[in-house]
């Protein structure tokens, strides 16, 4: 029985769903450390009180990677892949899911620059382009490479 | 703990895969579970019992 509204954003495999709560509670409670943190720093030096909304962007970012990180690094993101040919056909859907995105990443950039919304140059949009996509294809390769090596033991 | 789902399922001649699409599970729960490394719910034992044919004593108790 789903007792929490949070379970619609977790995977339907038991396994996942557990490890993805330790996951999340992990990082509530990094949270609470550097929010603890923030408040020490804060009394003693002040130094935030001027950039709070870096602090608070830096804290959404970092613990969303937090949970990112671990689930690729766990190696239950491609739970079925355990033949070589599974690999492959996997490793085929990733650059082509990678690069779909990579030019959906890149029309966005282009129409928020030709609006007007954000200004920055062309070889920004570029590497801005190359540097996340490159990011996320070396992460989900990453995730592959660790969910075949685990699938491969457990067999 | 030990368990003996593995018996059960070759003795049932489903594969890994055969077995988590039956009770809507991934491949590597079902590997997790085999080698001791994860503890199902009991909701999960109950639907792998089911599958296979047999109680939970079977599958789980240790004598």
């Amino acid at each position: 029985m789903k007792e929490s509204w949070v379970t619609m954003f977790l995977p339907n495999d038991e396994y996942k769903e557990r490890r993805m709560l330790y996951f999340i509670a992990e990082a509530f409670v990094l949270f609470i450390g550097f929010l603890g943190v923030v408040f020490l720093l804060n009394r003693f030096s002040g130094i935030f009180n001027t950039e709070s909304s870096y602090i608070l962007l830096s804290v959404i970012a970092i613990l969303s990677l937090y949970v990112w990180i671990r689930y690729i690094v766990s190696g239950m993101e491609y739970a079925n892949v355990v033949e070589k040919s599974e690999y492959k056909m996997e490793l085929r859907k990733l650059i082509g899911s990678t690069s779909k995105f990579a030019v959906l990443f890149a029309g966005v950039a282009i129409a928020l620059k030709v609006t007007g919304v954000v200004v920055y140059s062309w070889v920004d949009l570029l590497a801005m382009t190359l540097l996340t996509n490159g990011l996320l294809l070396v992460a989900q390769f990453i995730s592959l490479q660790r969910s075949f090596r685990k699938n491969r033991e457990l067999s | 703990m030990g368990n003996r789902v593995k018996e059960h399922r070759v003795e049932k001649n489903l594969t890994q895969t055969d077995l988590a699409e039956a009770i809507g599970v991934t491949r590597q729960t079902i590997g997790l579970i085999e080698s001791n490394k994860y503890n199902p719910s009991l909701k999960l034992c109950i639907a792998i019992a089911r599958v296979l044919g047999v109680t939970l004593n079977d599958l789980f108790w240790e004598e």
